[in-house]
């Protein structure tokens, strides 16, 4: 099982800060979560930075980035600055 | 091009106290004078003047409103993208930005705290980029 | 054309006169930064000491202040560089600069120096110069509540006051912070600038650019980033992602991640500390945060200083990063730099080279630590000379983390080696934003961008550092320019195909974008959406105004900055950045996680035009109107 964490807004609208759920890739805990919470946050998920034990989903393989037992998988809004 | 004091002047300081951009200048009992690069021609020391001393720039004595038929800003909260400049603008921190109602919570706008100090002057509106404030007599109703 | 109208002070003899700027420097510079480099150039001769009394400090808008445009409150100081020696460009979002131009100068060019500390007051198209003693050694907050109410005021504190290298000049609680701008006010013995007036910003096309503001200011709200990352999170939203990138500097640049990251992060701020978010006039961003201290409503912490007095010095206490934010704006220091400066020490303590009571990780006494490099007081007070001058005295410049003596930024270059070439060759030093902030793009926002290739970033930086130059020579926020990545890729996420794809367009167009500058401003000749500063400033001020023509002007102001650098003295040799950075792998097992500066300088200089040793040719000053005779060989 990976575990799971949602940060600011998100946690907010999930109600929950961190789950567990099995997967492979990130697209596949992406569809446990789909299941768990409903289309709308699973969208907004998708639209957060997704890092997987610390590295950035966008960087390795975006939605098929692998996720391995007891992974972290943290989901971060999106944010800009300077 | 600005509004001027004439002679009329009993030096009562109501004018330069509530000039909304502190253009007059005088000492108590004396005749007052408006700083011509300064006046904004909004005509709010004309609507304190008990004694029709206020002339605008042609030469005609400014009219005087009384205070219930007053202009004062409708903020259409919509358009309004809280971006302070009526804020700033205001003379007598009659607006502020609204706090947010919840945390979290971004949709904050301009609001009208202090009716009650407002002079009707439109700085605020002439201010706001947006066009999200209009003057109305009596305020928002 | 609405022409701008210096004022040039001489604080000496108390005499000021107008100074007139031709429409010929003002379509060709605009005004802030760029504009204050040619000033800066023209008024001062080479060699002068930036504490002398004829050195020229320039306080100067840009067109679009006062005219309401979206984020358009911001003014700039322009001054030689106290950390650095080469230019300085400060730039600020008080009210000072739109009050200033109300008060019916667009501009400021103030030299000479008063036998005792002064005020400059500007009213109505007048100004005077009055003696303030009633000011001395209050901080920036005190000050400012002593001065008359509705002004827009300009003040230092007392790191000002003594020359702290990298004291800032405040305005309400906005800072010019970066390269010592207090420290320039402070040896004139200026201690306050006030001004207010009623003058109206007349525009061009009244009608058009109301139309235009509207339409500008509804897509910055409905942007993702503009609309609600910013205003939600303010920039400390960065620092989980950047964390999560490596990119979080950590331990004084030693490491990319933080174990206690989530504790200082944007998000927690939010949650936790965040009373409400606020913005500088005229802006309808609103990233500013609004946190307690001591049960007063303060502003709050940027990303940087979370960073810098987080991570950077391995502390977790959000409570005293918020404290120390507000602490280092009231005594008027910058926070990066003094951050910077802070981690050097502590370094240099735990490699046994010298002590000045600071310990990574011990954070307690801080706070009194930081008022004595205020006030220069006892040994921790020589931290007020700034990290590149301790390295000379102490040892340590291969962790020195500063670029010509500015110190960086909170992005850890070794993940986002552009951000690294920007920091090594930004003309005022180790900044991110004058270096082109490509770490936005590589690490820390939504594009997903192999942060590590040397490919593609020179061409990258080189564009970016000419759009922001003359987004903030305009008078705009640089913030604004954040709108210009895609809405689409926030649709779909950071780690879709979408962004992977987008941010490797963007690496692949570089033979374009490398030779683009050669075709510039005729190449693009219009207006659009994307970037909506040009056509703004065509209605507001009647220059022809194109989006060729706009970044062009930000070449230009680039390249004047650069020829100023150079005729101060700093050469190539300076576009560095410490053997931390270049030469130890951030990551033992990743050979590419160092800044490759070596592969993109070359590459750097050729886009530019600039020769091998990073002059600008005469060919390209020529085609930019730059008086070539002002080019030295390097």
């Amino acid at each position: 099982m990976a575990i799971v964490r949602y940060y600011g807004e998100l946690a907010a609208k999930m109600g929950v800060k961190e789950e567990e759920y099995p997967g492979n890739t990130v697209s596949q805990v992406l569809t446990k979560i789909k299941k768990a919470h409903g289309s709308d946050l699973y969208h907004e998920a998708k639209r957060c930075h997704i890092i997987v034990d610390h590295c950035n989903a966008g960087s390795e393989k975006g939605f098929r980035t692998p996720v391995e037992e007891n992974s972290v998988v943290e989901f971060i809004p999106v944010c800009g600055g300077g | 091009m600005a509004y001027r004091i004439t002679d009329l002047c009993i030096g009562c300081t109501l004018c330069a106290r509530n000039c909304p951009v502190g253009a007059v200048v005088g000492t108590v009992k004396q005749q007052h004078k408006i700083e011509e690069k300064r006046c904004v021609e909004c005509g709010v020391c004309a609507n304190f003047c008990a004694k029709g001393a206020i002339v605008k720039s042609d030469g005609s004595v400014a009219e005087k409103i009384p205070k219930d038929k007053w202009k004062k800003p409708v903020i259409d909260t919509n358009r309004c993208s809280a971006c302070s400049m009526c804020v700033v603008a205001c003379g007598f921190s009659c607006i502020k930005i609204s706090y947010p109602v919840k945390q979290g919570d971004l949709d904050v706008f301009a609001v009208l705290v202090k009716p009650e100090k407002c002079v009707g002057c439109c700085l605020c509106e002439e201010a706001c980029p947006l066009g999200a404030i209009t003057m109305k007599e009596g305020g928002a109703k | 054309m609405i022409l701008p109208v210096y004022a040039k002070i001489n604080m000496t003899n108390g005499e000021w006169e107008r100074f007139p700027i031709s429409q010929e420097l003002f379509s060709k510079y605009l005004g802030g930064k760029s504009l204050g480099a040619r000033l800066l150039t023209d008024l001062t001769e080479p060699g002068i000491d930036c504490f002398a009394p004829e050195a020229v400090l320039i306080v100067n808008t840009g067109p679009m202040n006062g005219t309401g445009a979206p984020s358009s409150g911001r003014f700039n100081m322009t001054f030689k560089n106290v950390l650095t020696g080469g230019i300085a460009s400060s730039n600020c979002g008080g009210t000072f600069g739109m009050l200033l131009k109300k008060s019916g100068f667009d501009g400021l060019i103030i030299t000479g120096k008063a036998d005792e500390l002064s005020k400059i007051i500007i009213e109505d198209g007048d100004i005077h110069i009055e003696k303030c003693p009633e000011l001395a050694g209050l901080n920036t907050e005190e000050a400012q509540e002593k001065l008359p109410k509705r002004y827009g005021k300009l003040v230092i504190g007392p790191a000002g006051e003594n020359l702290v290298r990298y004291a800032l000049a405040a305005s309400g609680e906005r800072v010019a912070g970066r390269c010592g701008a207090g420290a320039v006010m402070g040896s004139k013995n200026l201690k306050a600038i006030i001004a207010f007036g009623t003058k109206k910003v007349e525009k061009y096309d009244p009608k058009g650019f109301a139309e235009h503001t509207k339409k500008w200011v509804d897509a910055l709200k409905k942007h993702p980033m503009t609309g609600n990352g910013l205003p939600r999170y303010g920039s400390a939203g960065l620092l989980s992602k950047a964390n999560a990138s490596s990119a979080l500097p950590t331990h004084n640049f030693s490491k990319g991640q933080y174990e206690h990251a989530h504790d200082i992060s944007g998000e927690t701020l939010a949650e936790t500390k965040l009373v409400r978010n606020s913005g500088c006039v005229s802006c309808p961003i609103r990233c500013e945060r609004r946190v307690k201290v001591g049960g007063k409503e303060v502003k709050g912490p940027e990303y940087e200083t979370l960073c810098l007095f987080g991570s950077n010095i391995d502390s977790n206490d959000l409570d005293l990063i918020n404290a120390i934010n507000y602490d280092a704006d009231v005594l008027g220091m910058d926070t990066i730099s003094l951050g910077g400066t802070i981690a050097f020490a502590m370094e240099l303590q735990e490699k046994g080279m010298a002590d000045f009571g600071l310990k990574f990780g011990c954070v307690e006494d801080l706070r009194t630590a930081i008022s004595d490099i205020a006030y220069r007081r006892g040994k921790v007070g020589e931290l007020a000379e700034g990290s590149k001058r301790l390295s000379e005295k102490y040892g340590g410049k291969e962790f020195a983390i500063h670029s010509k003596g500015l110190e960086l930024a909170a992005y850890e270059p070794r993940r986002s080696t552009g951000m690294g070439l920007g920091y090594a060759t930004s003309n005022r030093g180790g900044c991110h934003l004058n270096g082109g902030y490509l770490a936005l793009m590589e690490s820390v926002g939504v594009v997903s961008m192999n942060a590590q290739t040397p490919k593609g970033k020179p061409e990258l930086t080189v564009f970016f550092q000419n759009a922001m130059e003359a987004c903030s020579a305009a008078g705009f926020c640089l913030f604004t320019m954040q709108a210009i990545v895609p809405s689409l890729i926030f649709k779909y996420g950071s780690a879709s195909f979408v962004s992977r794809a987008f941010g490797q367009a963007l690496l692949m167009v570089r033979p374009v974008l490398g030779k683009v500058w050669h075709l510039m401003p005729w190449i693009l000749p219009v207006n659009m959406m994307l970037m909506p500063h040009s056509k703004s400033i065509k209605l507001a001020t009647g220059i022809p105004m194109t989006m060729g023509k706009f970044v062009t002007v930000g070449e230009r102001g680039y390249n004047t900055e650069r020829l100023y650098n150079l005729r101060e003295g700093l050469t190539c040799e300076d576009d560095s950045l410490p053997d931390r950075l270049t030469k130890v792998q951030q990551d033992p097992k990743r050979k590419d996680t160092v800044v490759d500066l070596k592969t993109m300088l070359p590459v750097y200089y050729k886009v530019r035009g600039w020769d091998s040793k990073g002059v600008p040719t005469a060919k390209r000053l020529e085609k930019l109107g730059i008086p070539v005779e002002q080019r030295k060989e390097g």
